[in-house]
């Protein structure tokens, strides 16, 4: 059952020798006939996250759950327009189940007007994010037999009432990770 | 209400970004260099930043994000011995660029095999001053997802080595159904990189074929788990083998393989 591999040091340059100087050589009249085909890895984002617009009378949390339904039953906030779930989609090694990192903590959103002593309300949380994919042990997607997939990710956003009106704006990280 | 529905046009929702990397992984013998493919495939030009990051594998498989202050001896070695450039690019749409990569490890650098990740991530574009603020009633949200991938860039100093054994292939009930359960254990100072197969004798094609499946040297005994539908459990039943191979382009050599019994 157990087998050795060895690796040497000449055997493992293949990823090294590949044929990205191929085009390079192409007008030789000896040029090799051989050529790599790379495995790529492609991400796009297909739609972002969107909470629509609320108005907020007082505290609660709004919620994009990962498969897009919206949880906004909170007393003080009424929810309205267009919501999504943020959408990837990836593209790369056939039957490969591919590692997805999101935020482990929670992400501050700003108004245009934050500062330091406004912060209460000109900041909003937004946290627990959530993957439409997931595997046994977390956030994770398989690709299927021509090596595509797609993920969603929903997230919630704490609001404490006391938030000034206008656009509170912020970044999260999404990354897929190739083993 | 009809007046706070336009504020939610000022959250974005074109893919500025997107992007395509090759190859998925690569492997330096130390001496010698070689490239990676970086090509926007959005619809407008983005800058791209590159930048070596540490994972660590855990047993399920899974890899998690590890600070740079909490590397380790090898990670730290990793991390300095890898030159690339350039770590910043723009590109308009369908546009490639090379990123170059080598290892220079210090001469008194121990035989083992060392790892990065590369990561490639879209800069998010400066906003507009006119989205920045919108006047009215309501709170809205503009998010803007930094998204990106990394792939592996595996250091093999010296001579390593693995061996690999395949043990307790089982099935069981899982919190969404039936999985297939699977320990690869695997010793000495190499990851492995293949491709795991289950076939059942008299069947021409494999019941399953799980690509790209990697086991780092931080981890010993990587489970396996996959997810079945019912049916599928239900054909996994009798005698079957599984193999771990390299993957195909890599000569496909048999790394594991054992031959069981699922009741």
């Amino acid at each position: 059952m157990t087998k050795t591999i060895r690796f040497g040091a000449a055997g493992i340059a293949m990823f090294a020798a590949l044929g990205m100087g191929t085009a390079a050589h192409a007008d030789t009249a000896t040029a090799d006939a051989t050529a790599e085909v790379l495995d790529a890895l492609i991400l796009n984002n297909d739609a972002a996250l969107d909470f629509g617009t609320m108005v907020v009378t007082g505290a609660g949390t709004v919620t994009i759950e990962s498969d897009g339904s919206v949880d906004c039953t909170a007393a003080d906030i009424v929810c309205s327009g267009t919501t999504s779930v943020a959408a990837f989609s990836v593209e790369g090694t056939a039957n490969k189940a591919v590692t997805i990192s999101l935020p482990g903590a929670g992400v501050e959103l700003r108004h245009p007007d934050y500062t330091l002593a406004t912060a209460a309300e000109h900041t909003i949380e937004l946290g627990t994010f959530t993957s439409s994919e997931n595997g046994a042990s977390g956030p994770e997607v398989g690709l299927d037999g021509t090596g595509n997939a797609t993920f969603d990710v929903g997230g919630t956003i704490n609001l404490d009432g006391t938030e000034a009106a206008g656009v509170f704006s912020g970044s999260f990280d999404v990354s897929v990770e190739y083993s | 209400m009809a007046a706070f529905s336009t504020l939610a046009l000022a959250t974005p929702s074109q893919a500025q970004g997107d992007l395509l990397v090759a190859p998925t992984r690569v492997i330096l013998d130390g001496s010698r260099g070689t490239e990676v493919i970086l090509s926007n495939i959005g619809t407008e030009e983005a800058t791209y930043r590159i930048g070596l990051e540490l994972r660590r594998m855990l047993d399920n498989g899974r890899l998690e994000p590890v600070e740079k202050t909490d590397a380790n001896s090898a990670e730290e070695a990793a991390l300095g011995m890898i030159r690339y450039a350039p770590r910043r690019i723009t590109l308009p749409p369908g546009q490639p660029q090379a990123v170059r990569l080598a290892a220079r490890p210090g001469a008194d650098l121990p035989d083992g095999e060392y790892r990065v990740h590369m990561s490639f991530k879209a800069i998010p574009r400066t906003r507009a001053v006119a989205d920045e603020a919108q006047p009215g009633e309501g709170v809205s949200i503009q998010l803007i997802p930094i998204y990106g991938v990394t792939i592996p860039i595996i250091v093999r100093h010296g001579r390593v080595e693995a061996q690999v054994a395949l043990s307790q292939p089982t099935l069981v009930d899982g919190p969404d159904g039936p999985e297939l359960t699977l320990t690869i254990n695997r010793a000495g100072d190499s990851s492995t990189y293949g491709v795991l197969q289950v076939t059942k004798p008299g069947l021409d094609e494999p019941l399953l074929n799980l690509r790209g499946l990697a086991v780092y040297p931080e981890v010993n005994e990587r489970e396996v788990r996959v997810r079945l539908t019912p049916e599928q459990a239900a054909s996994f039943r009798g005698q079957l083998r599984i193999e771990y191979r390299e993957m195909p382009n890599a000569g496909g050599g048999l790394i594991a393989a054992i031959d069981s019994f699922i009741g």
